[in-house]
């Protein structure tokens, strides 16, 4: 289930429905799945029943238009059929309305409704509907309708609801979902959705309940669609989960769900987790009815997979279900869904779907799907799955996507599609980037370049975007996505669909193919020619079947080439006899073809697949012996082509042979393969005395290439030595490593904190620490002194404090991490209510200043008028207070009864402070070991750079001496005897004593000298 | 008992470069046929700097002073030392630093009495003119072998040479003149045979 705001006002009129009858059926005869699969009729939940030799699959109705994201569902209908695998149905479109069949239920949300035969054989339906009339916070209840046949018609079994938020006892989950299973007169039912389960036992008659309801506990992953059966003894609870992640066994992506089971050996459980039997399904919810039906188990479901599908326009599908019985007790193994997708072979520029996608934002936030970017499938109105994209809480100024192919493809074009909700320039949420571009692998130069020529490259989220571009040769091409901006925070960047284009050849022709006897796996690539430069290109090939080659001959196969558009390809192919080597005296030839993610100087950044491909002169099949380094020979027969994983950082080498039919074998040939798919790692290391950040980085396959900085949000540049805080102010410093092989080290962060000993003035909010008494979970505390004050604010870039409770005085608070000299401040406050009316977030009645005196707060003194303004800034200016903690005490307005809540974009607060320089004598040292008539002295100088004579002490490790009142601008000097031959490198400490500030005060210099020998 | 010491003292001058001034040549155009006024300028020759070391006496006595039951100190006063540097900011080397070492011979007796090794004579000096710039500075104190190390080492008399006087920088320093001296100590052990004895101290100026 899929929260949704937002209303849908249609302008179809619907006439009132009449009494759904059996002789509305009509049947239709369609193979595989979807069961309805024209889309004429949307059908979604399927609960299946067996009564007598019929099987039902009775099914809500699903309603929305193409761009609606809502389950608008009107009505429940059923497919029955005699033998599934005949493909023959009766579909029952309209057997029941929520509203016409419970006088107390509204219209729509016919949900997911399941039938069983009651003990008295009658057929029972539960039916989850919303209440028309209900004091309950969330109206979903669930209603029992009762038939003599499968078919109805159905009447109310109880007048009112079975289960709600108030019957038979108060709850507060949403009330929907049910699952019913009835054994020797007991009657057991299962419901609810959101993560909560609940487990309730009825009497014979269905509707008086057993004890009382209670939380079900140990489904892993549990979300909701609970399916309650038993087999042999076992009872199995299969559910819709969505526990997501790289690397759970669900789901990768948000949204999407799998069907996972658990077991027992009593219908009330305990219940023990058995994995998954069904993979996350075209739609983003899944939702399973496992039954038996002649001897057969099987499993329904729903998809998006019907002409015009979607994720509110679902339809019911059948497959079977195998077991594990040697297990016990027995599992469920993964469902294989039919049909089995094909390869799309409609002849087509776009070479994208054959890539391998990876992008900069790896592990992908849960709620996107990186597949959804080659998919080939663009939803009119898309869920988060359905696209790549690169939300957090903090974005990058920076994205990218990479394609990469197993093979040289000339492309020419791209055509993506961007997704947003909200604008440009926004900082907040999804926007299209403020500009992107495309980037190819240059093979010439083992570097990324900009594609030649680009036409432009547009960021409209309107549709594809196109760009042009000259043709380029390459294995790999990117697009780097510069993230709107608002000049503070970046927004997100995500794309539904990204296809890149191939440049088209003037024609393309396959060569005449040979192959064996029984080999229908006929050889997958094509030469094409563009110019000079001709590319070995994968075709995919129409099927071929055993009756084609079951002996020597020829006929023709059709296929389509990889990126060529212009339409299919047909090849001759002979067909030969293995045994047919007389007289073959000549040896295979091999050819090695490496392809992985390319880096430089020669590294691949990933495992390499490395293709052993051989021709025969004869044209048959061969043995291909390979192996990697020194391990064991891998041997493949009969075999055109086997290939080689290379993983693991390094040096390898791949060498292989081929022996033909006639035993003939090739002289090994071998590749050389470098992996380096480690990027290096760097240590920042902040000296807070020094105000800079020191970088070491290290690799350990390809090596350092170099450490790249910013500071802030400056340009990236190379790091040479200690990053120094530019300023006095807060500096983040950004910092990575690029290996040799290219790999690029995701960008570490340092702080260097504000050194606030100078003299401060102006505004010294950001240099504090904000707080608050309360902030709304999407507001933020940090918006008060971010230094920007954007027009019309997104709701992130204020703070607020709307919630359910609203009191009467919120505060936000300033911390500086020394006392400052504080003279004024000004705010401005942000509403979206009129004042007087006791709720949304309206223009305060008032506010103070108060700043703390070490044991409580005080107002200042002074000040001037408190305006409350939402348009401009209030100013108060105050006696000047030295302070670490200023606080805003803000006054709601109210209607009396309840007050608004307040919001204020931005907080300032002025300073005028002398600053709290440590006290120093200023004394430069210069230390210089010296070789005299051949013998070594260490000469220290000081110069006294203070305003009055300072007394100065050297230390040295060949002798200390003292120097009293050295007048300003004068210098202290020894030579000190070393009395060895070479001075060891070391250092010598100054200490000056001087008047500063009306104090005496000593000031510790130390300085470093080099070795020396004389 | 009166002892006595001889003190010959030898400079070292070092060579300085110098710069060589040349007179203007006058030319006339062809063509000109007018009077010929023949004017020429003769600038000055310049004599180039020279740092330069002076000892204001080439000789002084020991008198015993300060002896104790284990030790006999005999002591006097370094003649004082001069430098002078004439020499143009300009004509100083960079980064040079002039120094003054000194050294002693042993003290031989006059009578055949066993030599008194050099490393029992030790001094003390004293900058009686750095200047106003702090940048020259007299040597450390050295002691005699007979004595506990008042700076790292420096128990060693003046047996090899001793910082006198130095600078830490002569461009900073030229155009003065520079006075230092030093006290003088000769300590022996108290059964030192008594009788006459001299030695020669040698001053040298580095650069």
């Amino acid at each position: 289930m899929i929260a949704v705001a937002g209303l849908v006002l249609a302008g179809l009129l619907v006439s009132p429905a009449g009494p759904a009858h059996a002789a509305d059926s009509y049947t239709f005869t369609h193979q595989g799945n979807p069961i309805l699969a024209d889309g004429t009729y949307y059908s979604a939940d399927p609960a299946p029943l067996v009564a007598g030799d019929q099987l039902y699959i009775y099914t809500g109705h699903d309603q929305a238009g193409p761009t609606t994201n809502d389950f608008q569902m009107n009505e429940w209908g059923t497919f029955r059929t005699g033998d599934v695998q005949s493909g023959q149905w009766t579909h029952f479109p309209s057997l029941a309305r929520p509203e016409t069949l419970f006088s107390w239920a509204t219209a729509g949300r016919a949900y997911a409704g399941q039938v069983v035969q009651g003990p008295d054989e009658r057929y029972y339906w539960y039916l989850p509907v919303s209440e028309r009339v209900s004091t309950a916070a969330d109206k979903f209840a669930i209603g029992l309708a009762v038939s003599d046949s499968p078919t109805g018609p159905w009447t109310d079994y109880l007048g009112g609801p079975l289960i709600s938020q108030r019957v038979p006892a108060v709850n507060d989950i949403q009330n929907i979902d049910p699952t019913v299973f009835v054994e020797n007169g007991h009657v057991y039912v299962y419901w609810g959705t959101f993560g909560q389960l609940r487990v309730l036992e009825y009497q014979a008659d269905m509707k008086t309940p057993v004890g009382t309801q209670r939380s079900v506990t140990g489904l892993t992953g549990f979300f909701e669609a609970p399916w309650l059966f038993a087999r042999n003894g076992t009872y199995y609870l299969a559910y819709a989960g969505n526990n997501a992640g790289p690397t759970s066994l669900c789901t990768p992506a948000n949204y999407h769900a799998c069907i996972a089971y658990a077991t027992s050996s009593s219908p009330t459980g305990p219940w023990t987790y058995r994995g998954t039997v069904l993979a996350p399904v075209s739609s983003t919810t899944s939702h399973p009815g496992i039954v038996q039906f002649n001897g057969q188990w099987y499993i329904t479901y729903h998809t998006a997979d019907a002409v015009g599908g979607g994720h509110f326009r679902r339809s019911v599908a059948i497959d079977k279900v195998e077991w594990d019985d040697t297990q016990s007790p027995p599992r469920m193994k993964m469902v294989v869904q039919t049909p089995v997708k094909q390869r799309d072979r409609t002849p087509r520029a776009n070479i994208a779907q054959e890539a391998k996608v990876t992008v900069s934002n790896d592990p992908v936030p849960t709620q996107y799907w990186v597949k959804a970017l080659n998919d080939e499938i663009v939803r009119a109105n898309p869920l988060p799955p359905d696209m790549w994209g690169t939300w957090t809480g903090s974005n990058p100024a920076q994205q990218w996507v990479q394609y990469t192919w197993d093979q040289p493809m000339r492309i020419a074009g791209s055509q993506i599609d961007f997704w947003n909700d909200q604008p440009q320039g926004s900082g907040v949420g999804v926007a299209a980037p403020a500009k992107w571009k495309i980037q190819y692998w240059n093979l010439g130069t083992g570097q990324w370049a900009d594609v030649p020529n680009p036409s432009g490259y547009p960021t409209s989220t309107a549709g594809f975007q196109n760009t042009t571009f000259d043709p380029v040769t390459t294995t790999q091409v990117r697009a780097i996505f510069d993230a709107s901006t608002n000049g503070s925070t970046c927004s997100a960047v995500a794309v539904e669909e990204w296809k890149v284009l191939a440049a088209q050849p003037a024609s393309a022709t396959a060569p005449a193919i040979t192959v064996e006897v029984g080999e229908t796996d006929v050889p997958g690539t094509v030469p094409v020619t563009f110019g000079a430069e001709t590319l070995q290109v994968p075709v995919y090939w129409d099927p071929v079947t055993a009756a084609d080659v079951a002996e020597p001959h020829q006929f023709t196969v059709k296929g389509s080439v990889l990126g060529y558009a212009a339409g299919q390809v047909s090849a001759t192919v002979t067909v030969v006899s293995p045994g047919d080597t007389a007289g073959d005296v000549t040896a295979p030839t091999l050819t090695l073809t490496p392809s992985g993610s390319a880096g430089t100087g020669g590294w691949f950044r990933s495992a390499v697949k490395v293709r052993v491909a051989a021709v025969d002169d004869r044209g048959g099949r061969m043995t291909i012996e390979s192996k990697v380094d020194g391990g064991a020979a891998a041997s493949a027969s009969p075999v055109r082509y086997t290939d080689v994983t290379v993983a693991g950082d390094g040096q390898h080498t791949v060498s292989a042979t081929a022996t033909d039919r006639a035993g003939n074998t090739s002289a090994a040939a071998t590749l050389p393969v470098r992996v380096d798919a480690t990027a290096p790692v760097s240590t920042g290391t902040v000296d807070a005395a020094a105000r800079r950040v020191s970088v070491t980085a290290s690799d350990a396959t390809s090596g350092v290439a170099r450490i790249e900085y910013t500071v802030d949000t400056g340009a990236w540049a190379t790091y040479t030595g200690p990053i120094a805080a530019p300023d006095s102010n807060k500096h983040t410093v950004s910092f990575r490593a690029l290996d040799n092989a290219g790999n690029l080290e995701t960008a570490k962060t340092a702080t260097i904190a504000a050194d606030l000993s100078g003299p401060l003035s102006g505004n010294v909010a950001p240099i504090a620490i904000p707080t608050a008494s309360y902030t709304a979970s999407w507001n933020s505390v940090a918006a008060l002194n971010d230094n920007a004050d954007p027009a019309g604010p997104a709701q992130a870039q204020i703070w607020g404090t709307w919630s359910g409770t609203r009191p009467a005085a919120q505060w936000v608070q300033y911390d500086w991490a020394r006392p400052i000299r504080l003279t004024g401040a000004e705010l401005k406050f942000w509403k979206d209510a009129n004042r007087g009316t006791g709720d949304g977030v309206a223009e305060p009645d008032g506010w103070k200043l108060q700043y703390w005196d070490g044991t409580a707060w005080q107002d200042v003194s002074g000040g001037s008028a408190y305006g409350t303004s939402t348009t401009a800034f209030n100013t108060v200016s105050f006696t000047p207070v030295t302070t670490s903690r200023l606080r805003a005490t803000i006054s709601a307005n109210g209607n009396g009864t309840t007050y608004s809540a307040v919001a204020v974009t931005e907080w300032r607060v002025f300073a005028d402070d002398p600053g709290t320089a440590p006290v120093t004598v200023p004394v430069t040292v210069t230390v210089q070991p010296r070789c005299i008539a051949g013998k070594a002295y260490l000469a220290v100088q000081a110069r006294n750079d203070h305003d009055s004579a300072v007394d100065i002490a050297v230390e040295t490790a060949y002798g200390d001496r003292a120097f009293a009142a050295v007048a300003p601008g004068a210098n202290a000097y020894q030579s000190f005897a070393v009395r060895a031959a070479p001075v060891p490198a070391g250092t010598v400490t100054v200490r000056a004593t001087g008047t500063v500030g009306g104090k005496n005060v000593t000031t510790p210099i130390t300085a470093d000298y080099g070795t020396l020998t004389c | 008992m009166n002892t006595r010491a001889r003190l010959h003292l030898a400079t070292a001058t070092a060579v300085l470069a110098g710069s060589t001034a040349f007179a203007g040549v006058a030319a006339a155009e062809p063509g000109d046929s007018s009077d010929v006024n023949v004017t020429v300028d003769i600038p000055v020759i310049h004599q180039p700097g020279v740092l330069a070391l002076s000892v204001a006496a080439n000789a002084v006595n020991l008198a015993e002073n300060g002896s104790t039951a284990l030790v006999r100190q005999f002591t006097g006063t370094l003649p004082t030392v001069t430098v002078t540097d004439t020499r143009t900011a300009e004509e100083v080397p960079a980064g040079a630093a002039w120094a003054v070492l000194g050294t002693s011979s042993n003290f031989t007796g006059t009578a055949g009495q066993p030599a008194i090794t050099a490393d029992h004579l030790g001094w003390k000096p004293r900058l009686i003119d750095g200047g106003e710039t702090g940048q020259v500075s007299e040597g450390e104190e050295v002691v005699t072998v007979l004595d506990d190390p008042t700076q790292p080492g420096n128990n060693v008399g003046l047996k090899d040479q001793e910082l006198l006087v130095s600078t830490y920088d002569s461009a900073a320093v030229t155009g003065g003149s520079y006075d230092v001296n030093a006290d003088l100590f000769l300590r022996t052990p108290a059964d030192v045979a008594a009788g006459s004895y001299h030695a020669t101290l040698t001053i040298s100026l580095f650069e």
